[in-house]
């Protein structure tokens, strides 16, 4: 169950605005999706402790050798940042016009 | 003072250390410091949509032995997941982490009072890209992003600033000694947040704690822990109440200041990383691993003192510094007295490296052959101390043998017979010295020794000297 006071802390941690009127709905429908993913957590759990638990199957271990590979250039990196400044992305200060 | 008797300080530490791989966590892009913003960046580490990360072995094996290092279980099975939070230094708008099955688990490290601060955790992640604030604009480099981290997570078993300070001394030699990190906290390669809160003594429930984030320097760590201490005990005997948040050290005004709300695990909504397949690894490659690393320094300090009769403040010094203690032990193979190489190294090569860095880098060469010669002519009684410092210091400069500096003249010892003689002209020509010596001044036979040493410019043992005149006057 998700209470009022756990979406009003969700919210503010996103910076959503909810008033009175929707808090009801929004709690409401927030414990449904967590009922559903409730619902998976009651398929058989698998014991990973040991090696032989993992199925000879299992897609395991897709690992890359380290080896340095030529990194993009400063100017391709930022080819599609429409923001960029001084070879850096760039973020303006709240409501300053770029 | 009298409200600070009143609390405990309960306190738990998550430090982050940067792994010394020569690529980033899931990419080939490199992990060199410094350079030109956002150069060792490619469309896998800034996050671009429809690019595979595939993740770096080296990084996974680094983990494991700093496990090991730490006395952690290893999890033969493990796995990334996704941590989500919006950052303009997260390109992705998740960092990828380790949550439910780190590779690295129940571990401690043991402090000099024999107390074992217990280790939840060892977990792999990725380092977020770094943020330049100007005049409230921000401005982004992601060449740190994605380089492999990981995070020693510890129990809330700290109960005073002392204990987290020697905790974090040892944790960054036993993690540098098994090289797997530089541990350099000036370079910010390894970083520390504190969880601190308070109790009344004798209370089981722990109070609210509060998280001093990002710290990177030992001394600033012990004034922030003092700073945060006290006041969350003023605060207490105020009436009022710790927040649970997230604060920043300031360290030009030695005080706390509140950062974000502190996000709980479940506001970060991990799940399993899909682009990540699991970690599976076997007994046998986690004992390979075992096998691989060197000795811990703190047994080796233990060794040093046993095995080369050096002294435990000699020997903590030099353990400190693993290429030097590898040159200290390369030097006095065959050696009889190990202690003349622990001073030469204290006294006269460690004052040519005057910073942490150069002596951990061990920045002056100079070949353990050679020293291994010069502390041979030591034993040999060929040489005495002060000439062998003289000498050593022209090594030092030139990184020659010594011999290159020395004649046979210089090397040929006086035999007993000559010895004798010198002890009879020294006793003949200080009679006043002997008389003193007879009616009990002690310091009067140096007297009579170092005569002898003048006159064969130090090249005899002063023990047999000493004896051979105290026969003659007794």
């Amino acid at each position: 169950m998700v209470t009022k006071e756990e979406v009003l802390k969700i919210a503010k941690l996103a910076s959503l605005e909810i008033d009175e009127s929707e808090l009801e709905e929004a709690t409401a429908g927030m414990s449904e999706i967590i009922e559903f993913a409730n619902k998976i957590n009651e398929a058989a759990e698998f014991n990973f402790g040991a090696e032989a638990d993992v199925p000879d199957d299992a897609l395991v271990n897709a690992i890359r050798a380290d080896e340095v590979v030529e990194s993009f250039t400063n100017e391709e990196i930022l080819k599609n940042c429409k923001t960029a400044r001084d070879g850096f992305f760039y973020i303006a200060k709240s409501g300053r016009k770029i | 003072m009298v409200i600070y008797m009143k609390y405990e300080l309960v306190a738990g530490l998550e430090t982050h250390i940067e792994l010394s791989t020569k690529t980033k966590l899931f990419c080939g892009c490199t992990t060199e410091f410094g350079g030109e913003q956002n150069a060792h960046c490619c469309p896998i580490c800034i996050g671009l949509p429809g690019t595979l990360p595939k993740i770096n072995g080296a990084a996974i094996d680094y983990t494991i032995m700093a496990g090991l290092a730490t006395n952690c279980e290893i999890s033969l099975y493990s796995r990334m997941d996704r941590k989500n939070y919006v950052y303009p230094d997260l390109p992705k708008a998740y960092q990828v982490s380790q949550f439910d099955f780190p590779l690295c688990k129940n571990g401690f490290i043991e402090l000099s009072s024999g107390k074992k601060i217990r280790i939840n955790r060892i977990h792999l992640e990725e380092d977020a890209g770094k943020l330049v604030h100007k005049n409230g604009d921000v401005y982004v480099d992601y060449n740190r992003g994605c380089i492999p981290l990981i995070e020693v997570v510890t129990e809330p078993d700290f109960r005073s600033a002392d204990e987290i300070l020697e905790y974090i001394e040892k944790l960054r030699l036993t993690i540098k000694n098994i090289g797997v990190s530089d541990c350099k906290m000036q370079e910010g390669s390894m970083r520390c947040d504190v969880n601190i809160s308070v109790r009344p003594f004798g209370a089981e429930k722990f109070g609210t704690r509060t998280e001093i984030k990002n710290m990177n320097s030992i001394t600033f760590i012990g004034k922030a822990i003092e700073y945060e201490y006290a006041r969350q005990c003023e605060l207490l005997d105020e009436g009022g109440k710790v927040v649970q948040e997230t604060l920043h050290y300031i360290e030009s005004e030695n005080i706390t200041t509140s950062a974000r709300d502190k996000e709980d695990a479940q506001d970060y909504r991990y799940f399993p990383e899909p682009d990540i397949v699991p970690i599976v690894t076997t007994a046998k490659r986690v004992e390979e691993l075992r096998q691989s690393l060197p000795e811990n320094p703190f047994v080796r300090m233990v060794r040093f003192e046993s095995d080369y009769g050096i002294a435990a403040e000699d020997a903590k010094i030099i353990v400190r510094y693993k290429l030097i203690a590898d040159f200290f032990e390369d030097s006095v193979k065959n050696i009889k007295s190990p202690r003349n190489a622990a001073n030469l190294i204290i006294s006269s090569l460690f004052r040519r490296m005057p910073t942490e860095t150069e002596k951990e880098d061990f920045s002056y060469r100079i070949d353990a052959a050679h020293f291994n010669e010069l502390l041979t002519l030591l034993d040999e009684g060929k040489l005495s101390a002060n000439q062998a410092k003289t000498l050593f210091e022209k090594m030092l400069d030139e990184n020659k043998s010594p011999h290159a500096y020395l004649t046979e003249a210089d090397l040929t010892a006086p035999d007993d017979g000559e010895i004798e003689k010198l002890c009879r002209d020294a006793v003949d020509n200080n009679q006043k010295s002997v008389e003193d010596y007879k009616a009990g001044k002690d310091k009067a036979l140096q007297v009579l020794v170092g005569y002898v040493m003048k006159a064969t410019k130090g090249k005899c043992d002063g023990a047999l000297v000493k004896e051979t005149i105290l026969k003659m006057i007794s």
